[in-house]
C-alpha cells in the first residue's frame, strides 16, 4: 500500500493560489492555479491538492507560503487587542517617530490608526534600565492590577512590551505566567524582538498579538484537515520552513512568507548553477518583489513597514514596490509614471475587458502584441487589445506620439521604477548590480526582464523552470530553519569573551528546539552565526558573519572591510557587537525535476509584436519544445506565463526547464 | 517638449534616487544622535549653476538652507577653479549659512574634464563650541557667542580633508571626535553621489543630460506658475508673534507678512515684522528663505517635480536689520521656532484666498532641547532632541497628533536610545489629549514628555515656542492649546519655563514638557 508519497509547495497571493507536488521518489512534479479564497483559505487549499490529481493520503509534506495574516491586520480587519507597556509609554504605538514621507503635502496624510487603541493600552509600573537592572520592582500587587484590567477588557490577545526587556526580560517573564491562564492569546516583546528601540519593538509586538488570533484559528484548522503532523510546515520571512506550533506562537514570522519563498528557491538555483550575484526579478499583478542573492545566500533585513507601521524582525530583504501589471499609467507635469494606484482584480487593466477605463502596464503589453489575443487568462478573461488601444489613445494623444509609441514609453518607464528597485538593494549592500544575472519570476517577471536588464546593464537573464508557481516551489526547496536574534551590545575591545559564548550557546539552544521537537535530529542541525555591528557612536550595524570559537580579531578587520566596502571609510573608533543573529538549519530533502504543467501547448505561430526597432513579425513558441538556442525577436509561452525576447537577444533552454537569455552575438 | 517624457521621468527618478542615497549613507554612518537618531541632515544634487535638481526626502528646513549655500560657494570657488575631489564647505550664517551647526558640504561631478552637476549636503553637528554644548544657546546676544564660524572654504582636495583646518576646528569645539567622524559620512555621501552621476552621464551621455536636467527646471517652472495662475490674484496680511527673544522674556516678537499674488507670482513681503533681537530668535536669510520655498511647494500642488524651477516664480521682501535679515553680529542659533512661524504665517494669509484648500495652523513648534554633561570618563557629550505638536484641521480631515509638520522632519529620541546616550531616564511619552484647537475637524495634539537627571550636573537648553500664542484656528474652528514647561528641582521647587531656558539640572531634577496643540478647522458641530 503505496500512500504519503508527494510533497506539496503552496503560494497563496491575492488573486491565485499556486501549487506545486513533487512525487518523493520518482521526483515527478505537477503544477497547477487555482482561485484563492480570502474567505476560506483552507478549502482553497485542499481544492488545490485536489488540480494537480491528489487527496489529502497522498501527502508527505505540505509547505506552504502565505501573507493572508499580515493582509488581514494591514486591511484593517483587527481583532480586541490589548497592549501593555512600562507606565508612561502608553501612547508609544500612536506617537510613532514623528516622521512624515511626503514633504510638502499641506494636509499631512494620518497615521495609520495604532493597532492597539487607547483604551487598550494599560500602564505597569516597573522600570529596568538599559542595562538590564530593576530599578523598580514589579510587584504582586500590581499584577494583579493588571490581571483584572486585562479580564475586564474583553482583549483576545495581549502583546507585552516592557521597557529594555530586550536587556532583562524578567518583568515581562512574571508577567506572562500571571496573564497565561486568563487570556486566550499572549506574546512577549523578548521574545518576538528582543532588540532595542521601544517603538519598533512594541509595533512588532502588537503586530505578532493581532495576528495570533486569525492565525492560530486557521492553522488550527489547516492541522485537522491535514492530520500529517510534523509534515505541515509554514515558510517564513526569513526564507525557510517552521513547524506549525512555533508558527502559533510568532506568526509574525509569516509576513512575508510569500515573495520570501521565491527568493529561496532563487538562492538554490544560484547555487546550482553557481552564479555568484543574482538579482530576482518578481512582478504580480499590483507588486514587484526583488532581492539580491549573493554566493547563494539572500540577503536579510531587519526592519520593513507594513501598512504605514514598522515590523521588526529578522527577515529576506525583499524590496517591493508598488508597481506591477496593474499598475495605472498617469501623465502629470513632471512626465508618465506608472503606480502606485493600480487598477487590481476589478476591474483589472483595460484589456481584460472587465470595465477597466484607465491605461495600465499590461495594456501596453497588449497593445505592444506581447500578450496571446486569443489566450484565455485564468480561463474566463478573453484579451481584448482594441480596449487597451481605447485607454492608452488620450494619452498618446496629449504627447503627440502614436500609440505603440506611447506604449513603449510606458514599458519604459515600468522598467525603470524596477530598475530603481533593483538599485536600492544592491546600493544598500555595496555591490555593483551590473554584475548580476537576474532571475525573472511571476506573472509579469518573464515578460520585463530583456527591457530592465537593457535599461540597468544586466548581460544574463534566466527563466527558471517552474518560473510560474516558483513561491510554491520555493516552499518546497528551502531548508528547514528557525532564526533568532538579540540585542547583546558587547565591545570587541576588552571583549566578555566567556558571556559571548554563553549567549551563543543559549540562542544556538533556542534555535534548534523547534527543530529537535518536530523530529530532527540534533546531529543533522547546522548553525549560522552572524553579529550585527557597529561603531561604537553609530546606531545602524551591519552583519557580519562569524564561526565559533570567535575569534574577535578576526571579526574586527571582517568588520572593517564590509564598512570600508559600505562607507568608504573605516576608522579605529571602538567597536561593538550590537546583536546576534543564530540559525539554525536542516536541508530540505525533496527532490525536484523538470515540472509538467498539466495542460497542452498550443503549437509554434507567428503574430506581429512592437519592440523598440518597430513592428516584427515574430514566432511565438512553446516552452517545452524548446532546445535548441533562438534569436530575439522571439517570444516564448507557456501555460501560465509569457518570455519576452526582443531583437539583439537570445534564448536557450536546458535539460530541466531553466531558460537562458544573453545578448546575441553581434 | 524637447525630451520624450519617458526619458525625463526615468532620469528625473534617478536623480532623486541619487539623493537619497546619498541621505542614507549620512543617516547609516553618521555618530551624532541628532543624526542617527533623528535624521538631521539633508542631501541634494545640484546644475553647475546652483540650481537645484533633486532632494532626499528629509527636512524642508535643511534642503532650503543648502541652497544659498551651494550659490555663495559658487561664487566663491566657480566651477572653473574646481578639481575633481575638491571638497567645499561653510557654515558662517552672515555669509550664506543658517546657523552654525549647519555645515553645508559640496563636490563637484567632474565629467571629461567639465563639472556636469554639484553633490551637497548640509548636516547638523553637534557641537561647534560657542556658549553651551550643542551650540544652540538660548541666551546668546551675538554670533560670537554660538560657536566657530566657517566662511567659504575648500575644505579639502584629492577627496582629503585639510588636516590644518581640521585642527583649527577641533581646538574649539568640545566633540572633535564626532564632528570628524560625521564629516566623513557628509564627505561619503557626496562621493557615492559623484559616482551615480558619472555612471549616469557615461549612460546618457554630459551633454544630453544636462539638456533633460535643464528640461525638467523649466516644466517644474511651468506647472509652479500654472498652479499660481489658478489661485485667485489679492493680497492677504497675516500677523503672529513668537513668545519671546529667549534674552528678554516679558516681550513678544512680532511677525508679519503680506502676501501678494499677481498673474503667476507670488509675493512674499515682510516689512512690518520686528526689528532684529538681543536673542538668539533672529532667522538669516537662508533660512527664510527655506520657510519660503516650503510654502509655495506646498500651495502650488506637491506633485510637482520637486527642483529649483519650483522657485522661480517667487519674491521676498526681507526689511534689513528686522528679525527675518538680521545685521551682524545678531544672535542666529535658535531659527527653527521663527521659521516654523513665517512658514505658518505665509499660509494663513493664503487661507484667507483659498480658506478650503490650506488646513488651520499647525502647532508650530519644534522644541529643540539639548542636555550635556561627561561621562564617567570626563569625555564631553550632548544629546539633542526635537519635540513636535501637530498638524492643523483642514477641510478634509482632523489633524495629525504629533507628527513633524511644514520646514521640520525629525524623528524623536527612543527612550531606549537616549538612556544609552546621557544619565537620564524618561518618565514619560504621551499624547498631550485635548490639546488640538476644537472644530468640525479638530487640531492634531501635542506631545508631552518628561525627564529625570540620573547623574547632575547636566546643562539643559530648551528653545521653546507657542507658550503665550496659540495656532490659531481656520473656517470657525478653534485655536490649539499652548505650550506648556517647568523644571521640577530634586527638592520639590517648580520653576516655570517661559518658552525658552538655558540651566544646570542637578540629580533628581525634572524637566516636564508638553508642546501646543494645532488649530482645528471649521466651526465645531
Amino acid at each position: 500500500m503505496q500512500s504519503r508519497l508527494w510533497d506539496i509547495g503552496t503560494d497563496i497571493g491575492g488573486t491565485f493560489t499556486d501549487i506545486l507536488a513533487v512525487h518523493t521518489e520518482s521526483g515527478a512534479t505537477r503544477i497547477a492555479k487555482v482561485p484563492s479564497r480570502p474567505d476560506a483559505p483552507v478549502r482553497a487549499m485542499l481544492e488545490a491538492i485536489a488540480a494537480v490529481g491528489l487527496s489529502e493520503p497522498d501527502v508527505r509534506r505540505f509547505i506552504h507560503g502565505t501573507t493572508r495574516v499580515t493582509n488581514a491586520l494591514v486591511e484593517g480587519r483587527l481583532p480586541k487587542v490589548a497592549l501593555i507597556s512600562t507606565e508612561g509609554f502608553e501612547d508609544v504605538l500612536e506617537i510613532g517617530r514623528y516622521r512624515r514621507t511626503e514633504l510638502y503635502r499641506l494636509d499631512v496624510p494620518p497615521k495609520a490608526p495604532p493597532l492597539v487603541p487607547p483604551a487598550l493600552c494599560f500602564g505597569l509600573k516597573e522600570r529596568l534600565d538599559h542595562t538590564g537592572a530593576v530599578l523598580l520592582p514589579l510587584s504582586e500587587a500590581e499584577i494583579a492590577r493588571c490581571v483584572e484590567w486585562v479580564k475586564a477588557s474583553g482583549a483576545k490577545s495581549v502583546g507585552i512590551c516592557l521597557l529594555h526587556a530586550y536587556a532583562n526580560p524578567v518583568h515581562e517573564k512574571q508577567l506572562m505566567e500571571a496573564l497565561a491562564p486568563h487570556v486566550p492569546h499572549l506574546c512577549v516583546s523578548h521574545e518576538i524582538n528582543p532588540e532595542a528601540r521601544e517603538y519598533e519593538r512594541a509595533s512588532s509586538t502588537a503586530f505578532n498579538a493581532a495576528a495570533m488570533p486569525v492565525a492560530v484559528d486557521y492553522l488550527t484548522e489547516l492541522e485537522e484537515k491535514l492530520p500529517i503532523g510534523p509534515g505541515l510546515q509554514v515558510f517564513h520571512s526569513a526564507g525557510a520552513m517552521v513547524p506549525l506550533p512555533a508558527v502559533k506562537r510568532r506568526p509574525l514570522v509569516m509576513a512575508m512568507s510569500g515573495p520570501a519563498a521565491g527568493v529561496s528557491a532563487s538562492a538554490r538555483i544560484a547555487r546550482s548553477l553557481d552564479r555568484p550575484r543574482v538579482l530576482t526579478f518578481d512582478m504580480g499583478g499590483t507588486t514587484t518583489d526583488v532581492c539580491l542573492i549573493v554566493d547563494g545566500v539572500a540577503e536579510m533585513t531587519d526592519t520593513r513597514m507594513m501598512g504605514g507601521r514598522p515590523l521588526r524582525q529578522p527577515m529576506l530583504a525583499v524590496h517591493s514596490i508598488g508597481a506591477g501589471g496593474g499598475s495605472i499609467v498617469k501623465l502629470g507635469s513632471g512626465g508618465l509614471s506608472v503606480g502606485p494606484e493600480s487598477a487590481g482584480s476589478e476591474p483589472g487593466p483595460a484589456c481584460y475587458g472587465r470595465g477597466g477605463t484607465r491605461a495600465t502596464i499590461t495594456d501596453a503589453n497588449a497593445v505592444l502584441g506581447y500578450l496571446d489575443p486569443e489566450a484565455k487568462l485564468g480561463d474566463t478573461i478573453q484579451l481584448d487589445v482594441a480596449a487597451a488601444r481605447a485607454v492608452i489613445a488620450p494619452i498618446a494623444e496629449k504627447l503627440g506620439m502614436g500609440i505603440e509609441e506611447t506604449a513603449l514609453g510606458i514599458v519604459r518607464v515600468a522598467n525603470a521604477a524596477m530598475a530603481r528597485a533593483l538599485r536600492r538593494v544592491t546600493v544598500e549592500r555595496g555591490v555593483d548590480g551590473r554584475d548580476c544575472t537576474l532571475l525573472a519570476f511571476g506573472g509579469g517577471g518573464p515578460m520585463h526582464a530583456v527591457g530592465l536588464a537593457d535599461l540597468y546593464g544586466l548581460n544574463e537573464i534566466i527563466v527558471p523552470a517552474a518560473s510560474s508557481a516558483f513561491s510554491a516551489l520555493g516552499c518546497l526547496t528551502a531548508d528547514f530553519s528557525v532564526l533568532q536574534q538579540r540585542t547583546i551590545r558587547m565591545p570587541l575591545d576588552d571583549f566578555p569573551a566567556r558571556a559571548f559564548a554563553d549567549r551563543v550557546a543559549e540562542m544556538e539552544a533556542e534555535a534548534s528546539e523547534p527543530l529537535i521537537a518536530n523530529g530532527i535530529p540534533a546531529a543533522e542541525i547546522g548553525m549560522e552565526h552572524t553579529a550585527l555591528m557597529r561603531y561604537a557612536g553609530q546606531s545602524e550595524a551591519i552583519p557580519v558573519p562569524f564561526a565559533m570559537p570567535l575569534d574577535p580579531g578576526v571579526l574586527h578587520a571582517a568588520f572593517t572591510g564590509r564598512h570600508q566596502e559600505l562607507f568608504g571609510y573605516a576608522t579605529a573608533e571602538q567597536v561593538v557587537i550590537e546583536s546576534l543573529r543564530i540559525q539554525a538549519r536542516r536541508p530540505s530533502s525533496t527532490p525536484v525535476a523538470r515540472p509538467d504543467v498539466g495542460r497542452a501547448q498550443k503549437p509554434a505561430r507567428t503574430r506581429d509584436c512592437v519592440f523598440a526597432e518597430g513592428r516584427l513579425p515574430t514566432p511565438i513558441l512553446p516552452r517545452e519544445t524548446l532546445t535548441d538556442a533562438v534569436q530575439g525577436p522571439v517570444i516564448i509561452e507557456d501555460a501560465w506565463s509569457t518570455v519576452i525576447v526582443p531583437p539583439g537577444w537570445q534564448a536557450r533552454g536546458d535539460a530541466i526547464g531553466n531558460l537562458f537569455l544573453n545578448r546575441s552575438a553581434a | 517638449m524637447k525630451h520624450d517624457p519617458a526619458t525625463l521621468e526615468i532620469i528625473r527618478r534617478r536623480l532623486e534616487g541619487i539623493a537619497e542615497e546619498m541621505q542614507g549613507i549620512m543617516l547609516r554612518s553618521a555618530v551624532s544622535p541628532i543624526v542617527r537618531e533623528a535624521n538631521d541632515a539633508s542631501a541634494s544634487i545640484f546644475l553647475p549653476d546652483g540650481t537645484v535638481m533633486a532632494q532626499s526626502v528629509s527636512l524642508p528646513l535643511l534642503l532650503g538652507c543648502l541652497l544659498p549655500a551651494v550659490q555663495r560657494l559658487l561664487k566663491q570657488f566657480p566651477v572653473e577653479s574646481m578639481a575633481p575631489g575638491d571638497i567645499f564647505a561653510m557654515n558662517d550664517p552672515y555669509d550664506g549659512g543658517t546657523h552654525i551647526p549647519d555645515l553645508s558640504l559640496m563636490m563637484p561631478v567632474f565629467v571629461d574634464g567639465q563639472v556636469v552637476a554639484l553633490a551637497g549636503t548640509i548636516f547638523h553637528h553637534q557641537d561647534m563650541g560657542g556658549l553651551t554644548p550643542g551650540s544652540v544657546p538660548t541666551n546668546a546676544t551675538e554670533i560670537f557667542h554660538e560657536g566657530l564660524r566657517l566662511p567659504p572654504l575648500r575644505l579639502g582636495r584629492d577627496g582629503v580633508v585639510d588636516e590644518q583646518i581640521l585642527r583649527i576646528i577641533g581646538v574649539n569645539i568640545r566633540t572633535a571626535d564626532a564632528f570628524e567622524w560625521d564629516l566623513n559620512a557628509q564627505i561619503a555621501a557626496c562621493r557615492a553621489a559623484v559616482t551615480r552621476l558619472q555612471e549616469l552621464a557615461a549612460r546618457h551621455g554630459a551633454a544630453p543630460l544636462t539638456a533633460m536636467m535643464r528640461e525638467l527646471v523649466d516644466r517644474a517652472e511651468a506647472a509652479t506658475r500654472a498652479a499660481i495662475r489658478a489661485m485667485p490674484d489679492g493680497r492677504w496680511v497675516y500677523e503672529d508673534a513668537l513668545d519671546n527673544d529667549g534674552v528678554v522674556l516679558d516681550q513678544p516678537v512680532p511677525l508679519r507678512v503680506t502676501v501678494t499674488v499677481r498673474d503667476d507670482t507670488i509675493t512674499l513681503d515682510f516689512t512690518g515684522t520686528s526689528p532684529q533681537v538681543k536673542g538668539p530668535v533672529n532667522a538669516v536669510p537662508a533660512g527664510v528663505m527655506a520657510g519660503a520655498y516650503f510654502a509655495i511647494r506646498a500651495v502650488t500642488g506637491h506633485d510637482i517635480p520637486n527642483n529649483g524651477g519650483c522657485f522661480r516664480p517667487l519674491a521676498v521682501i526681507l526689511p534689513e536689520g528686522s528679525l527675518l535679515n538680521p545685521r551682524a553680529p545678531a544672535a542666529v542659533n535658535a531659527r527653527t521656532g521663527t521659521v516654523k512661524l513665517l512658514t505658518n504665517a505665509v499660509l494663513g494669509a493664503l487661507a484667507q484666498a483659498m480658506p478650503d484648500r490650506i488646513p488651520a495652523a499647525n502647532s508650530g513648534v519644534s522644541v529643540v532641547m539639548a542636555l550635556s554633561g561627561r561621562d564617567d570618563n570626563g569625555a564631553a557629550f550632548v544629546v539633542t532632541e526635537a519635540l513636535q505638536g501637530g498638524s492643523g484641521g483642514s477641510a478634509e480631515r482632523p489633524g495629525v497628533n504629533c507628527v513633524s509638520t511644514d520646514i521640520g522632519n525629525t524623528m524623536n529620541q527612543p527612550a531606549e536610545a537616549m538612556e544609552m546616550d546621557a544619565p537620564v531616564r524618561v518618565h514619560r511619552l504621551a499624547v498631550r489629549r485635548g490639546s488640538g484647537g476644537p472644530g468640525l475637524h479638530p487640531g492634531g495634539c501635542g506631545t508631552i514628555r518628561e525627564y529625570e537627571v540620573l547623574k547632575g550636573p547636566l546643562t539643559l537648553t530648551f528653545r521653546g515656542e507657542r507658550h503665550f500664542h496659540p495656532a490659531r484656528g481656520a473656517a470657525g474652528g478653534g485655536d490649539g492649546r499652548m505650550s506648556e514647561a517647568h523644571v521640577l528641582r530634586a527638592d520639590g521647587r517648580r520653576e516655570e519655563i517661559r518658552s525658552k531656558l538655558s540651566t544646570v539640572l542637578q540629580t533628581g531634577d525634572r524637566l516636564v514638557m508638553a508642546t501646543a496643540g494645532a488649530g482645528g478647522w471649521g466651526t465645531p458641530e
